[in-house]
């Protein structure tokens, strides 16, 4: 069993490389032991490739063995709260999902945007099914978040660095990290990891737009950002009124603010 | 309108190059400027370009006016697709333009506008779309090279004029 030890990030996560036995999956498994509600996340990312179809059976025993496997490499007196949550990459080719995932027709979003309206966590579905763990009793299996592992380039640096991305209402693709980076200036992003244990996630973004001193202007019915106030924009669009980036974050997500820095310009 | 009948009788007046810019332009034109340096004093801020940002794609930046044998993709004035738009840049040189989906060894993956000047000063930047080879659709989207005035707009749009392109301003 290899352990890739750059997503070892001090005692937030466990990581560990799983075999499945009877078929060629490899899967990698984070868990994430959150003290503060007691919870146990497990992040589940089957390695992409090619391998062969399973019947419905043999699929099935394969997720519980999976659990199994966790529940062994868990230390005995680990605060187990009674439930696991299983964060699993969701790609909807079909093949690269446990049945327990595939059964229950969840299709987390993965190119739509969001309802800005309504949280994250609120669009997807809870409990998906149970999962007896020998000497350890029946779990709920939760699908409640995805965290991906990747590596990103700091916007001006060489240097890459491993994250756990976690799409949310304001940055839904890993390959648009780096813009946050860019927003929020290379070594800031750099001290923010540090503290999220490179978990890139909701709550990364919103803390890194509040700690930035950066703003826009807009208009009234806030339709139009712009970087700054040029005369043609006062003009074109009236008055401009200043905001700060976290209150933009209401209106436009992580793209959409990059997208006002490079081209002067947004408009919804 | 005026504005551009007076720069184009100047123009012709003086009996410039074509790749040069007339000095009644460039004085209406903001100084040569640093990508993001107008942006930086008015936030007081730093903002820098990011990594490979300034690597100069040369073999695939073309002047304008275009070359005979210069391809380029063209699009209709009601479908400006961004795989279709290319970036442009105003510098002492004149305009210098690249296909913005142009690969690059940078975080964005394609061009911008620091990719044609090597990251030196320029006056301008936007984007445009060519109809064909004499006609073309742009604005000024650049964080980098940015405008200020309607003015500046009308001058830019003029030299467009000037060096032979039907423009079509984009809001």
């Amino acid at each position: 069993m290899s352990v890739p030890k750059k997503y070892i990030v001090g005692k937030t996560f466990i990581e560990g490389s799983y075999d499945i036995p009877g078929n060629r999956i490899k899967s990698t498994v984070f868990v994430k032991i959150d003290n503060s509600d007691a919870d146990l996340q497990t992040i589940v990312k089957p390695r992409t490739g090619s391998f062969k179809k399973r019947s419905p059976k043999s699929r099935t025993n394969k997720t519980g063995f999976l659990m199994q496997q966790l529940a062994t490499r868990l230390p005995y007196n680990s605060p187990f709260p009674g439930e696991i949550i299983v964060i699993h990459q969701v790609k909807m080719k079909e093949l690269e999902l446990p049945p327990s995932f595939r059964s229950s027709k969840v299709a987390f979003p993965q190119t739509s945007r969001l309802n800005k309206t309504s949280k994250t966590k609120d669009r997807i579905p809870e409990t998906l099914s149970a999962v007896e763990i020998p000497n350890k009793g029946t779990f709920n299996v939760k699908l409640k978040d995805i965290y991906l592992p990747t590596e990103i380039n700091l916007s001006s640096m060489e240097v890459k660095v491993p994250v756990l991305f976690q799409q949310s209402q304001y940055l839904q693709q890993q390959d648009s990290i780096w813009k946050l980076s860019v927003i929020i200036g290379a070594e800031n992003f750099k001290k923010l990891l540090k503290k999220f244990d490179n978990v890139v996630d909701e709550n990364f973004v919103i803390e890194s737009f509040k700690e930035s001193k950066e703003f826009f202007y807009t208009n009234k019915d806030y339709t139009i950002f712009v970087d700054t106030p040029q005369p043609k924009f006062i003009k074109k669009y009236g008055e401009l009124i200043k905001i700060s980036i976290l209150d933009t974050l209401s209106y436009l997500t992580v793209d959409d603010i990059e997208c006002i820095i490079e081209k002067t310009i947004f408009k919804k | 309108m005026i504005l551009n009948v007076l720069l184009k009788r100047l123009f012709l007046k003086n009996k410039l190059s074509v790749s040069k810019i007339p000095p009644t332009i460039i004085a209406i034109l903001k100084p040569l400027s640093e990508p993001f340096e107008e942006r930086n004093k008015q936030k007081n801020e730093s903002h820098k370009i990011s990594l490979n940002e300034d690597i100069l794609l040369s073999e695939n930046i073309f002047a304008l006016p275009l070359e005979e044998d210069q391809n380029v993709s063209v699009s209709h004035v009601d479908s400006l697709t961004p795989d279709k738009r290319y970036l442009w840049i105003l510098d002492d040189d004149g305009f210098k333009v690249i296909l913005e989906s142009t690969p690059c060894d940078s975080p964005r993956k394609c061009a911008c506008h620091t990719n044609i000047t090597q990251a030196k000063k320029a006056y301008h930047g936007g984007e445009l779309w060519f109809h064909d080879r004499h006609s073309i659709s742009l604005n000024f989207s650049s964080g980098r090279y940015n405008t200020r005035t309607e003015v500046q707009d009308n001058a830019v749009k003029s030299y467009f004029e000037i060096i032979g392109f039907s423009v079509i301003l984009l809001d």
